[in-house]
């Protein structure tokens, strides 16, 4: 059954477009990573203008997001204190990103950075964590021992009690971490579900199961205000289709939670390090094989 | 057909019986539809061009040639080239091209090399070979490295590749001095204004022709969607959150009674 999306100028399939929100949604409940990185493409591989496609998945994302935290906080996996000091970098981060962009855009060659830092980020946070993870699973892991390890950072001053993750340290690190964040969404253009993940577990040392719940809490505030700003400047946020997507998405993150409540934290860790793997195996593929027609034409101002 | 479109084809072979000078011989055309609206089942339509040669002397059939050239409301677009960085494949360069033709269908009765020469069609910008982009170069030239006749080639290759830019060489009929084009309307044709040229020609040049249009809308729901979205678009963005934000609250409700 086909239905014509008003801002997209296209017909598309409703079937097609529940199940893929569906099936992003599972992924996001289970990983607390947005889906964006999956959910973009494949839209545009569906015919989708790719600007439309980028601002119309944000509100998917915060749906999810939305459904998900709802989820996570039945099951006490949510630290808000936590998810809040992340927003507060992550804010400051995203506004020095969009500086840091309009810096690189006016050296040029924006693209190949761009494409290098975002493969070669995945390629190393994907190889640790599938590195760490297995080694866990097997029982060979010897050394970083996880909790009542203390790092360096440990000494900063404002100690705050984050009770969920069962931390009690300086709110500068976990805001530094959310800027840094902040900084790379800004300027990879990702919503940073990838990267906070990883480092909400491997730098603030947080519980797998608390993390996942904290980083669809940050991701809300994230895609909330960003999707606010692609329907205002390019006006290319699609209702229909954001709809169609969002009620696949918030069935399939309610799935994805329950699954991911089932598994242990390293499998968990297993799991996203692989997914992570994939997409950057996928992004270096792209990059570098020779493209099957060099040329691409887009409508003004489509990004990729 | 419709009943409209039946009675003015009575009438045009009326008027095609018509006495006339001798020597003018013309074209009449009009189309079954001038407006299309878009709603949400919207998966493409048809259009029903038909018309007659205006012919003072009875002329045996084969005679005439009939093209018709349908062109989409223009957009600019740009096109990207990439190329290979040390080991990596990467968006290099880039030309904008003056707005082009959204979609661009030609008709014929039959095909385009047989019924002109390359240099007629040219001239009359008839056929997919001779749609020819203009850099936009507004914003400075085009640099020397970059050849944009390519670009330009590769624009037209892609709008083929689309469905947008096609030829439809034997889809045109006579019936006597009557002949009648089916047009098809994909589902991804943009909204706007559609002109429509007809032309008459006989041994390989153009005795007349007719210019029409038409044009395609959005109505009721999607309309209200589009127009919000432009128009107030703060209002448009705070309601899509809240509906996300609504949904994805429901979405947790319905789960949690199970």
């Amino acid at each position: 059954m086909q239905i014509y999306l008003p801002i997209a100028e296209i017909s598309a399939n409703i079937f097609l477009l529940l199940g893929l929100g569906g099936a992003v949604g599972v992924l996001s409940g289970m990983f607390g990573v947005g889906g964006g990185f999956l959910m973009t493409p494949l839209l545009i591989f569906a015919g989708i203008p790719p600007t439309v496609a980028v601002a119309t998945v944000l509100s998917q994302i915060l749906a999810s997001s939305v459904s998900g935290v709802l989820a996570h906080m039945r099951r006490g996996s949510v630290d808000f204190r936590m998810g809040l000091v992340l927003v507060a970098g992550g804010a400051l981060g995203a506004g020095l990103g969009v500086v840091l962009f309009d810096y690189l855009a006016s050296l040029g060659q924006i693209d190949l950075f761009i494409t290098l830092s975002y493969v070669l980020f995945l390629g190393t946070i994907g190889i640790l964590m599938l590195w760490e993870s297995v080694g866990k699973l097997r029982g060979t892991s010897r050394g970083r021992g996880r909790g009542g390890h203390h790092a360096w950072f440990h000494a900063l001053p404002f100690k705050v009690r984050f009770r969920r993750s069962k931390l009690y340290m300086s709110a500068i690190p976990p805001f530094v971490v959310g800027m840094f964040v902040g900084v790379l969404a800004a300027v990879l253009g990702v919503g940073g579900g990838f990267i906070i993940v990883p480092a909400m577990i491997y730098v603030l040392r947080m519980p797998t199961q608390v993390v996942i719940g904290t980083s669809l809490f940050q991701i809300i505030f994230i895609t909330a205000l960003t999707s606010f700003l692609h329907a205002v400047n390019s006006q290319s946020v699609d209702g229909v289709l954001a709809f169609l997507l969002i009620v696949g998405g918030v069935i399939g993150v309610q799935f994805g939670v329950r699954f991911g409540a089932r598994l242990r934290g390293e499998e968990l860790r297993a799991l996203l390090a692989i997914l992570v793997i994939t997409v950057c195996g996928r992004l270096a593929w792209d990059v570098v094989t020779p493209p099957a027609d060099v040329y691409s034409v887009i409508l003004p101002g489509g990004a990729p | 057909m419709t009943p409209r479109a039946l009675a003015a084809l009575a009438l045009l072979a009326l008027f095609g019986l018509c006495p006339r000078p001798a020597g003018a011989q013309s074209v009449q055309a009009d189309l079954s539809d001038y407006a299309f609206a878009i709603t949400s089942n919207f998966t493409g339509a048809s259009l029903l061009l038909y018309g007659t040669v205006v012919s003072p002397t009875p002329v045996p059939p084969g005679t005439f040639d009939v093209v018709v050239v349908v062109r989409g409301p223009p957009v600019p677009l740009t096109v990207r080239r990439k190329e290979r960085v040390v080991a990596f494949w990467i968006n290099r360069h880039v030309v904008r091209f003056e707005p082009v033709p959204s979609l661009y269908y030609v008709v014929s009765n039959r095909p385009l090399g047989e019924i002109a020469t390359p240099s007629v069609l040219r001239r009359n910008g008839i056929g997919t070979a001779f749609i020819d982009p203009d850099p936009d170069l507004s914003a400075g030239a085009v640099p020397e490295a970059v050849d944009a006749d390519t670009f330009a080639r590769a624009l037209v290759r892609t709008k083929i590749k689309q469905g947008l830019y096609r030829e439809f060489p034997d889809a045109l009929f006579f019936r006597d001095s009557l002949f009648r084009a089916p047009v098809p309307i994909p589902a991804n044709a943009q909204v706007g204004r559609y002109q429509v040229e007809v032309y008459l020609l006989r041994e390989g040049s153009i005795l007349g022709a007719r210019s029409m249009s038409f044009h395609i809308e959005k109505t009721g729901f999607e309309r209200l969607v589009y127009d919000l979205a432009h128009s107030a678009p703060v209002f448009y963005a705070l309601g899509v959150i809240l509906m996300a934000t609504l949904m994805g609250l429901g979405g947790n409700l319905i789960f949690r009674q199970r």
